[in-house]
Formats: C-alpha cells, structure tokens, sequence
C-alpha cells in the first residue's frame, strides 16, 4: 500500500519514538508494526530522513550496526519528540474527521 | 529557529562531507539489505541482484534527496544562474543584442519619463496642491480669455464666492536694491493673505499680516537664495529694515524649496526673489485697469468643476452689479494651479514620452523576436532533457533563471543609463525645465519607470519560453523543430519586423517634423534684428517727468551713444520676448463709436526715438520719432503695419488720429494722437505667432520705468558691460543694470524648447532605426538558419547565389514596404494631434514623409543584407547533409 503524503515523517518520528535506529532498521520496523502493509522504499526513506534532520528533529550519527557494519544510527531529540506529539495529534483529529465523514448517512 | 539556521548552513557550508556521508550511508544500508537476502540463503550474486532493484538507482535516490532540502535548491539556483550564464556566453551576439536592446529601452524610458513626472506630475510644493487654482479674467477689452483682473473684480470675488477658502492676487514689478553693488530685481507686490493661500509659512520670521496691507507698514519677503545670495543669510536681520528704497522690515525668509509655478504667459516670473504687499490701496485704481493674477485656495472637498460653477454665478451677479463689467461681458475662468503652471510644455513632454514609449516596444518586440529564435533553437535540447529524466519544474527554473540573467544585467545598464540620460537631459533642458532641478531625480518614480520597462520586456519575451513548454515531447524531438517555425514563427517574425518598421517609421517622421519646425522657427523674421545688440534694464525707482527731469534721461542715452563700440542707443518701456508684464490698451480710430472700440486691443510701447533704428525695426512709412517729439509737442504715435492693415484697409496710415492710453500716475488716460510712421510687425510674445498689433508712444510723451535698453554695437556686446556699470555708478550710485543680456539671448531662450524637443525625437528616431536594423536582422538570420535545408534544395536544383541572395532580400523588404505603408498611415492619422508641435509645415509635411520613406529602406537594406549574403553562400552539399 502506498503511503499517504505527509504521513512519511510521522511514521519514521514514531519508529524512533523507542529507540535509535538505522534507515533500514526504520523500514523493517514500519514494515513489521503495520503486518507488512506499508512499505517504505529507499528512494523516499533516505530524502524524508535528510529532511527531518535539516528540521533538527533527529540527529544522525555514525556507529557500528548488529552485524558490525558502519551505519547512520538516528536519534529523536527534544523537538523531534514536541513534534511527534503534535503531529499524533493532527494525526488522531483527521482520522477522526475521515471516520465522521465516511460514517455518516449517506 | 536559531537551530534551522544552524543545520541550514551547515547544509551549505559542508555539503562535501554531507555528499560523502551520504554516499557512505547509502552503500552501507544497500548492503545490509543484500545481507538480509544472503540470510535467507541467496547465492550472493542474486542477493546483489534483488536489493539493487529493491533499492533503486543510487543517483535517483540522492538527487531526491538534492530537491528537497533547502540548502540544495538554492544551491540548485545558483548552479541554474552560472549554467544561464554559460548559455548567454555561448551566444554572445544574442546576450549582446538583447542587452543592448534592453539598455535602451529601459534607460531611455526612465529617463524621460523621470522628467515627465518631475514637470507634469510631481505634486506642487505647497500644502494641498490640488486645492490650488488660477483665476483669469475673459472679457472684451482683454481680448483673450486668460487676462488680469481689477482690483474690484478681486475684491467682488472674494466677497461673494462660496467655494472658496481664500483669494489673492499679485503683480510683478522690479525694485532696486541700493549699496556697493546694487541690483534691481523682480518684486511680486501681493495681497498680505499670498501665504496664507499659497499654504507656505516662512522658513524664518513670519509672512504678511493685514496691517502690512497698502503701505500701512512697509514690509518685505526674501527668498532663501537672494537671502543667503545679497545679505549672507544674516538672522539679526530679521525684523529689521532693509537698505531699500521702501525702507520696508524684513518679517521673513521663504523655505529653500520654495517656488512658484505660474504659466509664462501670465508674466509672473519663476524667479522672483522678493515679496511686499502692495504699496498702496489697489481698491482704489480704476476698475478698467486689468492687472492682477489671482490665486485662489478651494474649500476642502469642492471640486474644480463647482468652484468653476459657483464662479459663473459671481460673475453674473458682478455684471448685474456693474455696467462697465456688463458691457466687458466679464466671465472667470478657473484652472487647477498645477496644469495651468505647465500647460505650454504639456504638448511637447507628451510627445517625447509617447515617442520614448514607441522605442520601449520597438525594444519589446526585438526581445520578443530573439527569445523566440532562442525558444525555437533549445527545443530540441529542452526535449532531450525532459526525456533523460529532468523535471518540468526544473527546466522552467532554467529558462527563467536564463531570463532572470538578462533582466538583471539589462536592467542595472538600463537604470545607470537612464540616470545618465536624465543628467544629460537637465544639461541641455531649456531654460523653462529649470526647476526640475531642485526636484531633481525622483527614485521610486525612477524605480518604477525601470520596472515598469523591464517588465513590459519580460511579459513579452515570456510568451515564447512558455509556448516552448506546450510542445509534445515526443514530436519535437521527431520534427527537430521543423514543422513548428514552418508557421507559426514565419509568421510571427513578419509581424514583429513590420510592427517594428512602422513605429519606426512614425518616430522618423515624428523627428523630421521637430527639425523642420526648428529650421522654420530660426528663420522667423521676428520684426527686428538681435544680433550685435546688448540689452539691459534700469528702474528708475521715482516717476520720470515730476521727480527726474526728462532731460537727465536723454543726457544718459547720450552719454551710453558716445562709449566706443556703441553705434546706435534707443530705449523701450518693454522689449520685445521679454518675461516683463506687458502693457496692451484699448485704442480708438478716429470715427469708431466708443462702445465698440472696446473690443479694440494693442501692445503699447514707450520708446526714445533711437529705439527703432537701434533693434533694426524697419520703417515701411512715414518717420521715426525723432529729438522734435517732446511732451508739449503734438501727440503722435507710430503703428506697425498689422494694426495699420486691418484698421485702414487699403489706405495709408499717416495722418490717421486715434486715441490712445498714456500713462498718467497708477492708470492710464487717452490722448488724441496723430499717426506719424509705419513700422513692421515686431513678435512680442511668440516668434510663433503674430499676437497683436503694436502702438508706439514717444517716451517723453508717456515716461515709464523701468526702461530697457537697445546697443547696437560693432564690438562683443557684453564686452561693453564694465564700462557702462562705470558710467551708471557715476551718474546716480542708487541704480542697478538688470537682465544685462545680448539680444540674441532672447531668440535662444525662445528656440531652445524647440531645439530639446527636435534633439530628442533625433535621438529617438536615430535608436528606433538601429534598434529595427537589428530587428529586422535578428529575425532574418534566424530564418535564414532554418531555412538552410531548403535553401539548399533550392540551390541542388539549380538556383544560383544571386537568386538566392534576391529571395531572402525580396523576402525582408517586402516586409519593410508593408512597415512603411502601415507607417505611414500611423502618421498621418497623429498628424491632427501633432500640429500643435509643427510650426510654418504641414503636420503631413512630404518631406518630412520622404526622409522616412528613404531612411527605412536603407535601414531594412541593412538589416538584410548580411542574412541574404549567408543564405547566398550556403553550401547545398553541406546543409543538406545536416539535415
């Protein structure tokens, strides 16, 4: 399944909302939290993670993977966790609206 | 916040090691995912095989990530600006064209049109300038409908209108400042409430009070510049009596901006350097004696059109109030300060603005025509890039990036011109700009000018990048771009050449009239001769006749005859083309009733008896005054011959009586007076125009001061100068030579609007016809270039250099002829409204018609000629193979 506009960064911020994680890391992740129904591709993995760090929400740093490659480990700071609440909440209200709207009576 | 900025220039600053951390990061996670494949047992090669197409290209990935980021874009911008530049650079004479073409236009447009707005538009310097109007008497003893008006009419208008805020009049007259040096200047004498409706207050002390009114306590304005100029800008002066003749106070100093902006024709000088509320009682003169201009401030939120209506009602209660004004049939008419102020150099500005706009599209057109040739050139390499993978988004930023290049170097030589242009253009203004310089450069106007320029150049070089993006991908890379300069840019090409020739040819046509009218006004015969004569002015100060016998004034022009040099002396109440209020009368032919007579109007005149030889005033009969016509001696006066011709039709003058006005204290009385001579018609006013006819009145018969002065010398006339300030200052230190001035001076102040407005359309029309020359050879080489294959068809079979040569020359003349038909009906259609700009031709002038239809061939041959000799020389084996 696609993944909705927008809802990329708020997906990689709630997959480092636990722990700090790899690219590749973070898609096997959202990838196994949704049973395998979001995939996420490299091609936009990599540009949405260049631009959250350049939103200073995450940090990037460079540190040993479980199988001893060198990987870009990221981590959420402080904005990047203000963010994620705000962005969970913007999330939760347009749900609600899209339930109310597809729900309603004809 | 703070932090954004941080990572942004971060992003900018470490971009190497960002890329490298990037390339690292990208190969590290690309081999994690052909790890995960070899764990699931995956020969390695297939594991490589599965995650590169999991993973995808590696540049598309980065370039992705290029696109998104902020520091990248606008590093994209940049790099779209340097690749925009190299692109310029690879076709510099296109660059160069385009530049220069947008130089001009942008600079000549600011240019004029900085003086446009300084002159036409550029709010008075008065508090609410558009509450200001004139008011000018119309009635039968004026003869035109922008006279002076009595005190009386004054004083009824300010009594019964109910549209106005305040009513001042004024008249110009000259004092003489005594001392070392002394100097006799110009003196407005007003009503004390000028100030108060002009809306200026005194930079320094205060302006007149009502107690200052008719001599009640003399008191005196200066202007900042006389202020500083004579008394050095001394403060304690202020509230002391000046060393003049009125002996008045000093109660103020105007601000250094301050000015007034009266039409010339109304004889209120721009220059006047002193104010004083009138001397005396002006309720009291004569209501037949017309000499004020009134200014009037309107109550707020009344409109010119019902002040004029509530005039028209003053005016009918007057004429029911007073049968004098009934019998002068008296109206006022009211025109807004600021139009009136320049309504003489409204025709002429228009026109150099209009003709300055016509350059602009001339420069549009030629931008149009190369970005066209441009789009038309990069299609192909547009349509190779969309289908290697660059995003539309992309290219757009290239092509305006490409444009934006343009616009920015042709707009900064474009403004740096037009301030260039706009010095020179105060360098050589005509004497009645000359307050545009206290205004001088108006920026945001100037901005906006260039803006205004640059913008139209851009919309119209818009067009064609846009049309380049409606194509289909696939077909042009197809079709090269054949098919589509097939129609629509042949065509589009002959309508920019043929717009272009025919603007040209109306700016052509344009500058020839200016320099016809020109020519014709250099040969006015004016009625006197201004060469080798030195003029000046003295005020007298007191009357002549009661306080200076009128011996000491012949003994004066006596002594003046004897200096060297000097051949002939005369003097004259007011010279001819002088900015002096002029003095014209009602007069009486013996055997016409009074009532009639009225309507009957001439300029007197005041002169010794050399006067007439001394301009070179010819005689067609009779005789010249002469030492015999003293004041106890019979009346006489001489006529010239445009009164004598229409008041005694077919007969001789001599000997006619008429009544004429002398003056006798602050009006005028008639005098039966014998006619003794004919002189020609001398032009007063206008070297344009034959105002009125001229009566001449022997000076000891009817003194007046001040007197101007006439030398005709055989030496430099201003050589003279020393000696006769030496002469004055013996005879009476108080006095003062003013407007020391060779007669000529007078002509050249006449001519020189005339001569700024021919220079300039020279100047438009000379760029309007380099600027289609390049037109015509831009669009000509460029078609050219397309039409190589086909040229070289042709020439497979059979058609030979010269036929080839006659095609394309046929092919852009052909054009030319329908510019110039085009062209040519565009300026005689202007003619109607041009003929307030032409004087002595036709504003359909032939030959003014056929200097266009000459030049323009010879510019479109121009413009051909090289296109013609590279399609001649086309080589058929090569251009076919091309293709």
């Amino acid at each position: 399944m696609e993944i909705l506009q927008g809802t990329l960064d708020l997906l990689i911020l709630r997959a480092l909302e636990l722990a700090p994680m790899h690219g590749i890391g973070i898609a096997d992740r959202i990838h196994q939290v949704t049973h395998g129904t979001l995939v996420v591709k490299p091609g936009s993995l990599f540009p949405a993670l260049r631009r959250l760090e350049q939103k200073g929400w995450i940090e990037g740093q460079w540190a040993l993977s479980e199988n001893n490659r060198r990987a870009r480990y990221y981590t959420l700071n402080r904005a990047g966790r203000s963010q994620l609440a705000e962005e969970k909440r913007n999330w939760r209200r347009m749900t609600s609206a899209m339930n109310w709207m597809l729900e309603s009576e004809g | 916040m703070f932090r954004r900025f941080t990572h942004f220039f971060a992003f900018l600053f470490r971009r190497r090691q960002l890329e490298d951390d990037l390339d690292e990061e990208l190969r590290s996670s690309f081999e994690m995912i052909v790890d995960r494949f070899v764990a699931q047992g995956l020969p390695p090669a297939e594991a490589r095989r599965r995650a590169r197409l999991e993973f995808g290209g590696f540049e598309q990935v980065k370039q992705n990530i290029r696109d998104g980021l902020v520091g990248f874009s606008l590093e994209t911008s940049l790099r779209d600006v340097s690749y925009a530049w190299r692109c310029l650079q690879r076709r510099p004479s296109f660059a160069l064209i385009a530049l220069v073409t947008l130089t001009l236009g942008i600079g000549v447009n600011s240019a004029i049109f900085s003086v446009f707005y300084a002159v036409l538009l550029h709010p008075l310097t008065y508090r609410d300038p558009e509450q200001l109007a004139m008011i000018f008497g119309s009635f039968r003893a004026a003869g035109n409908a922008r006279a002076p008006v009595s005190a009386a009419m004054l004083s009824e208008i300010a009594r019964r209108n109910r549209s106005l805020a305040g009513v001042a009049g004024m008249w110009v007259g000259t004092e003489t400042f005594p001392g070392d040096a002394p100097e006799q200047v110009r003196v407005a004498q007003v009503t004390p409430n000028f100030f108060d409706v002009l809306g200026v207050h005194a930079a320094q002390g205060r302006t007149f009070v009502k107690e200052e009114e008719a001599g009640g306590r003399p008191a005196i304005i200066l202007t900042d510049e006389f202020f500083r100029r004579r008394f050095a800008a001394n403060p304690a002066l202020i509230g002391k009596a000046l060393d003049n003749r009125l002996a008045a106070m000093l109660v103020g100093v105007l601000p250094a901006d301050f000015q007034l902006h009266i039409a010339p024709d109304t004889h209120v000088p721009a220059d006047v350097p002193a104010f004083i509320p009138f001397p005396y009682d002006i309720y009291s003169t004569p209501r037949d004696l017309y000499f004020l201009r009134v200014i009037a401030r309107l109550k707020p939120g009344v409109s010119m059109v019902q002040a004029q209506r509530d005039l028209d009602r003053v005016s009918a209660e007057i004429r029911g109030a007073y049968t004098i004004y009934d019998a002068e049939n008296l109206r006022f008419s009211l025109a807004s300060m600021q139009a009136d102020a320049v309504r003489d150099l409204r025709p002429a500005l228009t026109a150099l603005f209009a003709g300055a706009s016509f350059l602009l599209l001339i420069c549009c057109v030629n931008v149009t025509s190369l970005l066209l040739a441009r789009a038309t050139d990069r299609r192909r390499e547009i349509a190779l890039r969309l289908a290697i993978g660059a995003s539309r988004g992309r290219i757009v930023r290239q092509l305006l990036a490409e444009g934006a290049v343009l616009c920015f170097i042709g707009g900064s030589c474009g403004m740096a011109m037009g301030w260039a242009g706009f010095r020179v253009l105060l360098a050589i203004r005509p004497e009645r700009l000359a307050h545009i310089s206290d205004a001088g450069i108006d920026w945001p106007m100037f901005a906006f000018a260039a803006a205004v320029s640059l913008g139209a150049a851009l919309l119209f070089g818009l067009a064609p990048a846009l049309e380049t993006f409606r194509l289909n991908l696939t077909e042009s890379l197809r079709a090269c771009g054949r098919g589509w300069i097939g129609a629509l840019n042949r065509r589009a090409g002959a309508a920019l050449v043929i717009g272009e020739i025919t603007i040209a040819f109306v700016l052509v046509t344009g500058a020839a009239l200016a320099a016809r009218t020109l020519a014709k006004i250099e040969q006015v015969n004016a009625g006197f001769e201004p060469r080798h004569r030195l003029t000046f002015q003295i005020n007298f100060g007191r009357p002549i006749g009661p306080d200076i016998p009128l011996r000491s004034i012949r003994d004066w022009e006596a002594e003046l005859a004897a200096l060297p040099g000097v051949e002939r002396v005369g003097a004259t109440s007011h010279l001819p083309l002088d900015d002096f209020p002029n003095w014209y009368s009602p007069y009486r032919p013996e055997g016409v009733a009074e009532h009639d007579a009225k309507t009957l109007i001439a300029d007197h005149r005041s002169v010794t008896p050399g006067y007439f030889a001394a301009l070179g005033i010819r005689l067609l009969e009779g005789r010249y005054f002469d030492a015999h016509d003293r004041a106890d001696s019979r009346s006489v006066i001489i006529v010239d011959d445009l009164l004598a011709g229409t008041t005694w039709p077919g007969e001789s003058a001599i000997g006619k009586r008429v009544e004429v006005e002398h003056v006798a204290g602050y009006g005028f009385a008639p005098v039966s007076s014998t006619v003794v001579g004919v002189v020609e018609h001398v032009r007063n006013h206008s070297l344009t125009r034959q105002v009125r006819g001229e009566i001449y009145i022997p000076f000891e018969q009817s003194p007046r001061s001040p007197l101007s002065y006439v030398l005709r010398t055989n030496v430099e006339p201003l050589s003279l100068v020393p000696a006769i300030r030496r002469l004055l200052h013996r005879r009476d230190p108080s006095l003062a030579l003013a407007k020391v001035r060779p007669m000529t001076d007078y002509i050249a102040r006449e001519i020189a609007p005339v001569g700024f407005t021919a220079v300039l359309a020279a100047i438009f029309s000379a760029l309007a016809l380099a600027l289609a020359a390049a037109g015509i050879y831009g669009v000509l080489n460029y078609q050219v270039s397309r039409r190589l294959p086909e040229i070289g068809v042709r020439m497979a079979l059979g058609a030979g250099a010269g036929d080839i040569f006659r095609l394309v020359l046929r092919h852009g003349l052909a054009l030319c002829a329908a510019g110039a038909l085009l062209g040519a009906l565009s300026a005689i259609l202007a003619a109607r409204w041009l003929s307030a700009l032409v004087y002595g031709i036709s504003p359909r002038d032939p030959l003014s018609f056929a200097l266009a239809l000459l030049l323009l061939p010879a510019v479109a041959l121009l413009g051909c000629w090289r296109p013609a000799a590279r399609a001649a020389a086309a080589d058929p084996a090569q251009t076919m193979r091309a293709e």
